[in-house]
């Protein structure tokens, strides 16, 4: 057996990320301060030609759905509405980070940013479905929520046969084996990095709690309950499926929690298959 | 070098050039239907990815009762002869210890053997279940199909 990584290891690898870009540094201030304007907002992406593109970008897809063209983020702004743009600035903030390869989960470049933007999206519309208020910040949770495997995949290639091992053998899902053999899993990984980001509280438990919604602060548990599901559908569908294959559970709780029917779920297959062309824009 | 044709889910393909390999990255909890006529060289694909029939008409090949018997239609334009093809089945993964009302893998599968009986096809070979990952890699000109099944 091996022997365990450290987790100050990790943790000095989640130090060494490069800080997210200058407009997301700002865009979260204005997440944790009240008294921010829209003019502020705009004026953040506007020093950003490829943020503003792609803002503009998904005010006019599929995801918003507005019938007229989205000509400027002041224009988004009035029309998406203020806090959906402002979380679209940290969503991309990581699209970098996100594009390379993993290959600890044998995930090739592009493969997680493909599956983070399938999860977005679905998040967003299991958000509007169920709680509606939560849409904006659910689209930036499924964006980030497996963020962990980006710093846990350099290290996972050496435990990686151990880990398959303990899931054949014991008949444990992936994250829990994850746990066993290395000491923590790529959820609490990504929940450490975000809390390095600053990212708020709501973002960090999703990351940390996205296999394991039950055991989010109560607060949270819808918003984590709809990463869980959007995680597992896209998955299931074959998107972001690497060499941990589809064992991960479906956490009941979080079924319950957000009275999903079996229509709602196969009415979630669809809403992913009708939704790749809009995806294509955006991981190309 | 072969040409690569990629099948996204919920889309059916059919083929007679030799040279063209169709290629499915990933299959989760989808079934990949893979038909072959051998005397003219004919195949045909399908990734179907949900078991009831589809709110949208427009996404009718997401479903196998639809879309087999769309993927037949292309086949026979293609010179097909559809009574006599071999049938293959790949796919219908299930997350790990899925209660039955999220089986979906296991009622993509259960869908795509009631359409096959439906239009009158016998399975040849099926590699289902399981949860993991497949990619396939089907030979037009040949009919081979190869499964790559990720890493368990």
């Amino acid at each position: 057996m091996s022997e365990k990584l450290s987790l100050d290891t990790v943790v000095r690898d989640i130090d060494e990320l490069p800080s997210l870009p200058a407009a997301a540094m700002k865009a979260l201030e204005i997440v944790r301060s009240d008294g921010s304007s829209a003019s502020e907002l705009a004026e953040i992406i506007r020093t950003d030609q490829g943020l503003t593109a792609n803002v503009l970008k998904l005010c006019n897809s599929a995801y918003y759905g507005i019938p007229q063209k989205v000509d400027s983020v002041q224009q988004g702004i009035a029309l998406v509405g203020f806090s959906a743009i402002r979380n679209m600035v940290v969503s991309f903030a990581v699209q970098d980070k996100l594009e390379k390869g993993t290959d600890g989960y044998l995930l090739g470049p592009g493969d997680l940013w493909r599956s983070a933007v399938n999860s977005a999206f679905l998040a967003g519309r299991i958000a509007r479905d169920k709680t509606g208020p939560l849409k904006d910040i659910a689209f930036t949770a499924g964006i980030i929520h497996d963020i962990g495997k980006v710093v846990l995949s350099k290290h996972l290639i050496s435990f990686f046969d151990e880990i398959v091992d303990m899931v054949n053998d014991k008949k444990i899902n992936f994250n829990k084996a994850e746990t066993e053999v290395i000491g923590f899993d790529h959820a609490e990984i990504g929940g450490k990095i975000a809390e390095k980001w600053k990212f708020p509280e709501d973002l960090v438990e999703s990351v940390r709690h996205h296999h394991s919604p039950g055991f989010a602060p109560a607060e949270h548990q819808k918003l984590v309950s709809i990463i869980h599901i959007s995680d597992v559908i896209c998955l299931s569908m074959g998107i972001g499926i690497g060499g941990d294959g589809l064992n991960y559970p479906m956490d009941e709780h979080a079924v319950k929690l957000l009275s999903i029917t079996e229509a709602d779920m196969e009415s979630y297959f669809e809403y992913v298959l009708g939704m790749q062309e809009t995806v294509e824009q955006f991981v190309s | 070098m072969n040409k690569e044709i990629v099948l996204q889910p919920g889309r059916c393909i059919a083929d007679k050039t030799p040279t063209d390999d169709i290629v499915i990255h990933s299959v989760g909890v989808g079934i990949a239907l893979l038909l072959y006529d051998e005397k003219n060289r004919v195949g045909g694909a399908g990734l179907f990815t949900i078991s009831m029939p589809p709110q949208d008409t427009s996404k009718a090949d997401t479903f196998p009762g639809a879309g087999l018997p769309n993927l037949l239609k292309k086949m026979k334009e293609l010179g097909a002869d559809t009574a006599s093809l071999s049938v293959k089945m790949i796919g219908g993964a299930d997350l790990h210890n899925a209660p039955t009302i999220l089986s979906f893998g296991r009622k993509n599968r259960d869908a795509t053997v009631a359409a096959l009986k439906e239009v009158g096809l016998t399975l040849a070979k099926e590699d289902t279940g399981g949860s993991h990952k497949r990619s396939v890699k089907f030979s037009i000109g040949t009919g081979k199909v190869a499964l790559q099944t990720v890493t368990y």
